[in-house]
């Protein structure tokens, strides 16, 4: 089934071309980094962890998201997820392989990268993540390609998949909530201490993904005759409107009982975000693009439009991504905004990071090339 | 032994710590509790064990006076990095306020360097255990372990870490043979002289001060010298509020 990738319309080769040229980009700035370190960074003493970390969080969270549509399209019979099952596990597979590369963009000693699986500290969270997302990749992997494969032949998919996922739902589960308590552990800091962290992650994680699958769903469709079904997409649609909603509402407390409470550490926590902050604007777009996008999407008459649902989608996942990647990492690593010193990435890290995102859309592409090549191989057309 | 330590510290601290931090913020002076002092010490019971500590007299702390750092940090190698952005250091000095809070009278720059912490954010944060407690209250970093994530020191809630953003050997330009340098990419700070403690002497910042403003000893021994001034002086810890229990105490 591989060949497929190979094959298809200009406009599908150029598209792969622009995205592996980006990757291209990735790999000169990373051999730059192990070059001569993080001097290419706009990384110091004053933003200790820059765009590479922030990236962690939010594909925590999509990995995690990836289960909800996962689990039901492949243990349950007659799901209307069925037929996104194998997307969304390559999508769980895809930001688990992500994490792992931001992970080893950010050490300052790359070589030592295997320390990470042969020497952990079971008491530190950080030291379940690697590990986690390791064995949480391998499985979805293993599950989306021989879901693909079945699909294509036509059978029904082989007894071991119910096993792997059943392994991979505490595996992804645990990987926002490691992300939340690998911020968790530093003291003094409000933004990062919160408990509502975590479920934030989740719930925000599931809006997210759903959105990106209204997107990769929609664009496969009209492009390469991909076919979800309706019914799936709309249902999809639906649930990104309601993770949305619960997605705002956890802000929502949060921001409401620091005001309420009025302590002066869970107010400063808010006004890094939202106030006197570099981080500001973003923080408020963010918030904006979600209240309009899950505002849309939770209408029943403009999510039948695939390419609305689509649009709305992807922007609420843009707005997810600005919280809970960038702005929850930049944002709590300043304190009390006496050193509010701006970060601004320098360009090989901007290089790097874009890199490893056009990587994964390529990745993605690919695979929805070749899981539309499958559907269509079956129905023999 | 972190683990033993906390147990015991829950075991046995418990109403004796809120009465100690009452007291220090001031609140419950005089209150029923077992024992009520201004002096940072009494939020810290009786354990067994070594715990080295540091006490430093802020009265006797010269203004504009830097031997103590210039020492430590030419013990250590510890690279004097030239972009604000990148410094590294093992010790520094603060405004006295800044470090301490408003129950420091004074605001002249007093010496800060890392805690020991009993209970160390940095260690909980580090996934590889590079930065971990030794059983004598030294929090000590493994520079051929570390992989250079910075969770330590980004939970580090006194900033004590740091991080060789560049070539440290670079900027080093008389290095002592007794200790050796790092490379790029690791974290280092202080390491309360473990390597000068093996050989039976005191800290280096200890001996170089002239006013003999810096005290070193094992704060679980009743009988240590340290023990006898933290007991009969008003004392400080850094942000004793955030449970990181720190082993360096400020006379005020
Ligand atoms: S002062 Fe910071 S670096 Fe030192 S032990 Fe405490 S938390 Fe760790
Ligand atoms: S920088 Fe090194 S010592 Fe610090 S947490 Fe990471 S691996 Fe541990």
């Amino acid at each position: 089934m591989i060949e497929q990738a190979l094959k298809g319309h200009r406009s599908y080769l150029i598209w792969s071309f622009a995205l592996l040229a980006l990757a291209a980009g990735a790999a000169y700035a990373s051999a730059l980094q192990s070059a001569d370190g993080f001097v290419h960074t706009g990384m110091g003493n004053n933003a200790i962890w820059g765009l590479y970390h922030a990236q962690l969080p939010f594909l925590a969270s999509i990995a995690a998201a990836s289960l909800a549509m996962l689990v039901p399209g492949t243990l349950q019979k007659h799901s209307f997820l069925a037929p996104l099952a194998p997307l969304a596990a390559f999508l769980g597979a895809i930001a688990s392989a992500m994490s792992l590369l931001f992970i080893a963009a950010d050490l300052g000693m790359q070589r030592r990268i295997l320390t990470l699986f042969l020497n952990p500290s079971p008491g530190a969270p950080a030291s379940w993540q690697a590990p986690l997302l390791l064995l949480f990749l391998a499985l979805s992997l293993a599950v989306g390609w021989a879901q693909v494969g079945a699909m294509r032949k036509g059978v029904k998919q082989a007894v071991w998949i119910r096993s792997a996922v059943m392994i991979a739902i505490p595996a992804g589960l645990a990987l926002p909530v490691i992300s939340a308590f690998r911020l968790a552990v530093v003291p003094g800091s409000e933004l990062w201490t919160s408990a509502l962290l975590a479920p934030r992650l989740m719930v925000s994680g599931v809006a997210a993904s759903a959105g990106m699958m209204l997107l990769m769903a929609v664009t496969a469709e009209k492009l390469a005759g991909f076919k979800a079904g309706e019914e799936a997409l709309e249902r999809l649609a639906a649930v990104a409107a309601w993770a949305g909603l619960g997605s705002l509402a956890l802000t929502g407390l949060e921001a409401g009982t620091a005001m309420l409470g009025n302590v002066t550490a869970k107010t400063t926590a808010l006004s890094l975000l939202y106030g006197n902050s570099p981080f500001a604007l973003a923080s408020w777009f963010s918030l904006l693009a979600g209240a309009l996008s899950t505002g849309f999407l939770l209408m029943p008459s403009l999510r039948r439009s695939s390419i609305a649902a689509a649009s709305f989608g992807a922007l609420l996942a843009l707005s997810v991504w600005l919280q809970s990647g960038l702005t929850l990492i930049l944002a709590g690593q300043l304190r009390n905004g006496s050193v509010a010193v701006g970060y601004a990435p320098a360009l090989p890290e901007i290089l790097l990071t874009t890199g490893v995102w056009a990587g994964a859309v390529l990745i993605i592409t690919v695979l929805l090339k070749i899981t539309a090549s499958a559907q269509l191989e079956r129905e023999g057309l | 032994m972190m683990h033993n330590d906390r147990r015991e510290f829950i075991r046995k601290a418990g109403i004796g710590m809120l009465a100690g931090m009452g007291a220090a913020s001031g609140i419950l002076t005089g209150g029923g509790f077992e024992r009520t002092t201004s002096a940072a010490w009494a939020a810290v019971p009786g354990e067994h064990g070594r715990r080295w500590g540091m006490l430093i007299d802020t009265r006797r702390c010269r203004e504009g006076c830097t031997l103590c750092i210039e020492s430590c940090h030419h013990t250590h190698n510890v690279p004097a990095v030239k972009s604000p952005d990148e410094t590294v250091e093992w010790m520094h000095k603060e405004d006295g306020r800044e470090l301490l809070g408003s129950l420091c009278s004074s605001t002249a720059a007093l010496p800060a360097l890392c805690n020991h912490c009993v209970e160390p954010s940095c260690a909980r944060a580090c996934p590889t255990d590079s930065i971990f407690r030794r059983t004598d209250g030294i929090v000590a970093i493994d520079y051929h372990r570390c992989v250079g994530c910075r969770s330590c020191m980004q939970s580090c809630p006194y900033g004590e870490v740091s991080f060789n953003w560049s070539d440290p050997r670079a900027s080093l330009k008389n290095p002592s043979l007794d200790y050796p340098t790092r490379q790029r990419g690791v974290v280092e700070k202080c390491n309360f002289c473990s390597d000068r403690l093996v050989r039976g002497k005191k800290p280096s910042c200890v001996e170089a001060c002239p006013e003999g403003a810096i005290s070193f000893g094992n704060l679980n021994d009743p009988s240590s010298e340290i023990r006898k001034l933290l007991e009969s002086s008003e004392t400080l810890q850094r942000k004793p509020e955030l449970g990181t229990r720190p082993s360096v105490f400020y006379i005020i």
